[in-house]
């Protein structure tokens, strides 16, 4: 469905991969909003660009994949900030010595700070 | 949350001792009473796959599309200070308002003219609920109690717990003493302080493993949830009962059902049950009495092959459950839950989150439909979707345990094995059936997913 709520294949246009066949699968204007609406569980983005966790349709075929492919295109952007650390601002030297996310994945390390509130000292 | 940001934002150092006891006189004097946190248990205990919803028509896109509502509704703020968070937001996230829900609209207007004054107004600064709180008189933890729950995985359990004042102000280290409702040994230790006179927050060892656990201490029987750190999934609600009490009374009992034709070991808890007969109904028979207290009764138990189904009139001296245990010949309704899980593949510095579902089952006696609990059930996965089945997300997601429920995602990163190197991420669809009664299922969806690098307390 494209901005004057007419179908791909109505304007001669084939969708090329997978994410746009889902888009044509939203028959009408109202489910697409229907679809975009939908609340996710608690937590996960429903920021949907498309989701960190989930896509638009409650899957995950329109993800981003692999994630790592793009990650620095979400943590420099400050994308997802709740969920990737955002170099933009917040956690600057976060993928430093990880320059190609794809092979350097491991080394990123969580951001959060030691929990004060259980006994212990502990996280 | 504000100390962390201190940190981490404007480079605060601050000794992890000290920062405890900031949070302690934080929490204390301008802390939430119980009725304003009740709402957010769950976050608070950390219950995943939820589905939030509020009482406002855009909050949910404003601000729980990056993180649960739930985060803002644990504060309490002056309509200047919620502004000021709307400041931080823009401020610390800069590309937020080119976001989907935020590029649509005027974010930042909508957010200062109508998400802080509706803030303001249902999360004060001042409520006549923490000033009584502060008036209240609050609950001791100090002395001996009983504890029961479900741990995923082991199974049902109860304990003694011994909680004793440590030196500092509102610290307790306690014991546990306990078993699984199969006879298995369950002990255990840890510390525990107190906050605001009524959240608990104790490091456990239960068996060698270590968790984290949160309980309300504000009621008469402590609730919460145990559970593990590293992966929020792995928990188990939680409920607390003093030992000593006036009145006689029947609270639980562990398992909620017995099947007609099996020998079980049956718990049952409360108080005065050290005295009188006891009684199951004339299609129980108790073989013996394995252990017995004034708060619980441990007993060797055969149900009858030809019970009739319903609720069995439990008896222990004067007291009487009369819908405690109920018992069955077939399960003729299965629920699995949750609808919608949310695992995480993961690795060292992410630890993978797991998928832990569990099946209740049903039997219909006339009009009524009586829960009989966590049933056995074999579990499985398969394709949610055609897409799911080309892509073989069954074969790389991870690893679903037939007898336990638990799903194991697999390792974190790009996967050679996969087309264009996709992650080993899924959707799968969760199956239970019945153990004995193949035919009584019931599904879910289970949404493998990639980790996250941010990961505090609230999310």
């Amino acid at each position: 469905m494209t901005h004057n709520k007419k179908c791909f294949s109505e304007l001669g246009l084939a969708p090329l991969n997978r994410k746009a066949r889902e888009m044509d699968k939203a028959s009408s204007p109202e489910a697409l909003e229907e679809v975009q609406a939908m609340q996710t569980i608690a937590g996960c983005t429903s920021s949907f660009d498309p989701g960190w966790e989930v896509d638009p349709f409650g899957g995950i075929a329109s993800l981003c994949q692999p994630m790592e492919a793009d990650l620095y295109g979400c943590s420099d952007p400050c994308w997802w900030p709740a969920q990737v650390p955002d170099t933009m601002n917040t956690y600057p030297e976060w993928g430093d010595g990880a320059n190609h996310a794809e092979g350097d994945w491991r080394k990123l390390e969580s951001v959060n700070p030691e929990s004060a509130v259980y006994p212990g000292g502990s996280e | 949350m504000t100390l962390a940001r201190m940190q981490v934002m404007h480079g605060v150092e601050v000794p992890i001792e000290a920062r405890r006891d900031i949070v302690k006189y934080l929490a204390d004097t301008q802390g939430l009473a119980p009725e304003e946190s009740a709402g957010q248990r769950a976050l608070i205990e950390r219950r995943l796959n939820r589905v939030e919803s509020f009482d406002h028509p855009t909050y949910q896109e404003m601000c729980a599309r990056c993180h649960t509502g739930g985060r803002a509704q644990l504060q309490r703020r002056a309509e200047g200070e919620w502004e000021y968070l709307v400041h931080f937001h823009v401020g610390q996230f800069q590309t937020m308002e080119y976001q989907s829900m935020a590029r649509d609209r005027d974010w930042f207007g909508i957010a200062l003219n109508e998400i802080a004054p509706w803030l303001a107004e249902t999360q004060s600064l001042e409520s006549e609920s923490w000033d009584a709180w502060q008036q209240a008189k609050h609950h001791d933890p100090e002395g001996d109690w009983q504890l029961w729950g479900y741990w995923p995985g082991e199974g049902s359990f109860y304990a003694d717990v011994s909680v004793t004042s440590g030196e500092d102000q509102d610290a307790y280290t306690l014991t546990l003493d306990g078993a699984f409702t199969d006879g298995r040994e369950l002990e255990g230790d840890g510390q525990a302080i107190v906050y605001t006179g009524y959240e608990w927050r104790a490091n456990l060892t239960l068996n060698g493993r270590d968790f984290k656990q949160v309980l309300d201490f504000s009621q008469e029987e402590p609730t919460g949830r145990i559970f593990d750190n590293h992966d929020d999934a792995l928990g188990m609600q939680v409920t607390m009962l003093p030992q000593e009490a006036g009145e006689a009374e029947l609270v639980a009992s562990l398992p909620a059902s017995l099947k007609a034709g099996e020998r079980h070991r049956l718990v049952l808890l409360g108080h005065g049950l050290d005295e009188g007969e006891i009684y199951l109904g004339d299609q129980v028979a108790l073989h013996e009495v394995v252990e017995r207290s004034s708060h619980r009764l441990v007993m060797d138990v055969e149900v009858d092959r030809e019970l009739t189904p319903g609720w069995l009139p439990v008896t222990v001296g004067e007291s009487r459950g009369d819908e405690l245990l109920a018992g069955y010949q077939r399960v003729d309704r299965l629920k699995v839950s949750p609808e919608l899980g949310v695992a995480r593949i993961g690795n060292e510095n992410t630890p993978s989150v797991s998928g832990v579902f569990s099946a209740i089952g049903y039997t219909q006696v006339g009009d009524e439909t009586l829960s009989l609990g966590q049933v056995p059930v074999r579990w499985s996965v398969a394709p949610w979707d055609d897409i799911a089945e080309q892509d073989e997300d069954v074969k790389f997601a991870g690893v679903m345990d037939a007898a336990t429920g638990i799903f194991s995602p697999a390792g974190a990163g790009p996967n050679p094995q996969r087309q264009y190197n996709a992650n080993s991420v899924g959707n799968l669809r969760v199956k239970a059936a019945v153990e004995g009664q193949p035919e009584v299922q019931d599904e879910s969806q289970l949404i493998v997913t990639v980790q996250r690098w941010n990961n505090p307390p609230l999310r």
